[in-house]
């Protein structure tokens, strides 16, 4: 039933789907804790919205594009140091979330401004003219009327550290992309790889299926 | 109850208030008219200051608004009740919740929330749409939420942005009845900003006409009342042909 190649790697195959699980959590962890308030400082922060600043929204804009201008190879070796700092080796597992928490962070961050800056101008006001506060304005109308394109914006965003998560070998981060090069592509075991790559897709479809229907069920509009 | 000190407003070199005074007597329906660009959603965000003007001030209630801290304005926000064009409601919230959400924000104990909330929907008729979505609503529904949602909170003041005007006529005789009927009960002060001189003089005794940005002429008027309207296809018909006789 279960191909041999698949049963002779079982332990290398479960080893490296955990590892793409741990790098993938914690880059979804970083884009929630620190991409979403970053996301809403910059929609803040943008001409014309609650809490404009000039020179707050640049700062930030800058900084979310030159991360996300990085070719995401690059940006690993250019995090190395910091890296090191941070968890003491640039190597394994632990190491590669580092890099993927700094793009997970400003690619969701990008995408949580845009969904915020989707929300009508008129609720902003209608919250404004009933008084509320700016936390008050984000909490109780902005952040509602977005839910639907933020969960949708989070579903985008993990498939992408998904695919990020595959080039973690360089570093010894493991997962499912770096076994199937490693076992698959450079052993010439193209089945393995196949098999590998079918894991993949149906982890993305799954995740993508339960976003679409998690943002529909919320979605009112 | 509304005192505006030669305000002035100017968005970039383009002037859209040009130094303007008006004083809103207490309980009276105030109408504000003019041409398209006159600049009467302008003066009407001043009243809550939605629009700070670049110079002069706003006196609501006997509080100066233009000097006011963040938290002061915020506050007396509270007390100045406002209604939208488009009705500006939160589209993934109930028909409950957008009304509830205003009691919130006013400090007012959760454990009022439902009797507070039913009551202000019953007074606009919609007692049996509290779960409903906005999308699930017409447009004449969705204004009488926004005027529940701004009379929940028992303002002193109701600002009126062109209320009526995405309603077909015979939902406009419905909302302009409501809004009637709040003066009537809680002689309220409405402030009403609209293009349609027919709206105007059905409700308001008194009424500013702007131009340019600058009032060109203020009037006491007695209003007509409101033509009540049954809103049924056969009302559109009988409309229709009393044109053409």
């Amino acid at each position: 039933m279960i191909p041999d190649v698949l049963v002779q790697y079982d332990t290398e195959i479960i080893q490296a789907i955990g590892e793409t699980f741990i790098m993938v959590g914690a880059s979804v962890v970083a884009a929630i804790v620190v991409g979403l308030p970053l996301g809403t400082l910059l929609y803040m922060t943008h001409p014309q919205k609650p809490m404009e600043n000039k020179l707050l929204y640049q700062f930030c804009n800058t900084l979310v594009n030159i991360i996300r201008s990085f070719p995401f190879l690059l940006l690993v070796v250019f995090c190395i140091p910091l890296t090191r700092l941070i968890v003491g080796t640039a190597i394994g597992t632990t190491a590669a979330i580092v890099p993927l928490a700094i793009i997970a962070i400003a690619h969701y961050a990008r995408l949580v401004e845009q969904s915020l800056l989707d929300v009508p101008k008129g609720v902003v006001e209608a919250a404004q003219a009933m008084g509320a506060s700016r936390w008050q304005i984000m909490t109780k109308f902005v952040f509602v009327d977005a839910r639907s394109s933020l969960i949708l914006s989070l579903t985008t965003s993990i498939v992408s550290f998904i695919s990020y998560s595959t080039i973690m070998g360089v570093v010894g981060g493991g997962g499912i992309g770096d076994f199937a090069i490693r076992y698959g592509y450079q052993q010439f075991k193209t089945d393995l790889m196949m098999y590998m790559i079918l894991i993949m897709i149906i982890l993305v479809q799954c995740i993508q299926l339960a976003g679409t229907f998690l943002a529909r069920t919320l979605d009112k509009r | 109850m509304i005192v505006l000190e030669n305000v002035h407003k100017a968005f970039g070199k383009e002037v859209a208030i040009h130094d303007v005074s008006l004083h809103i007597p207490e309980g009276a329906i105030y109408g504000i008219m003019g041409p398209s660009g006159a600049g009467k959603s302008t003066i009407l965000r001043m009243m809550n200051l939605l629009e700070k003007p670049d110079s002069g001030h706003v006196i609501v209630g006997g509080r100066q608004l233009t000097t006011a801290t963040t938290l002061q304005l915020n506050a007396a926000r509270k007390s100045i009740g406002m209604i939208f064009q488009h009705f500006h409601l939160v589209a993934n919230k109930t028909v409950y919740d957008n009304i509830a959400v205003a009691l919130s924000l006013a400090d007012v104990p959760k454990k009022e929330h439902a009797t507070r909330v039913a009551e202000v929907l019953a007074y606009v008729g919609l007692e049996a749409h509290a779960k409903k979505y906005p999308a699930m609503l017409s447009g004449g529904q969705k204004q009488r939420v926004a005027i529940a949602r701004a009379l929940v909170t028992k303002p002193r003041v109701l600002l009126c942005d062109e209320p009526t005007s995405a309603l077909d006529s015979n939902t406009t005789s419905g909302i302009l009845q409501v809004l009637a009927q709040i003066h009537r009960d809680f002689g309220m002060t409405i402030v009403l900003v609209s293009h349609e001189v027919a709206v105007i003089k059905s409700m308001c005794t008194h009424v500013a006409i702007l131009e340019q940005g600058a009032i060109y002429k203020t009037l006491d008027i007695t209003p007509t009342g409101i033509t009540a309207s049954d809103n049924t296809a056969e009302s559109f018909v009988r409309a229709l042909q009393e044109d053409h006789v």
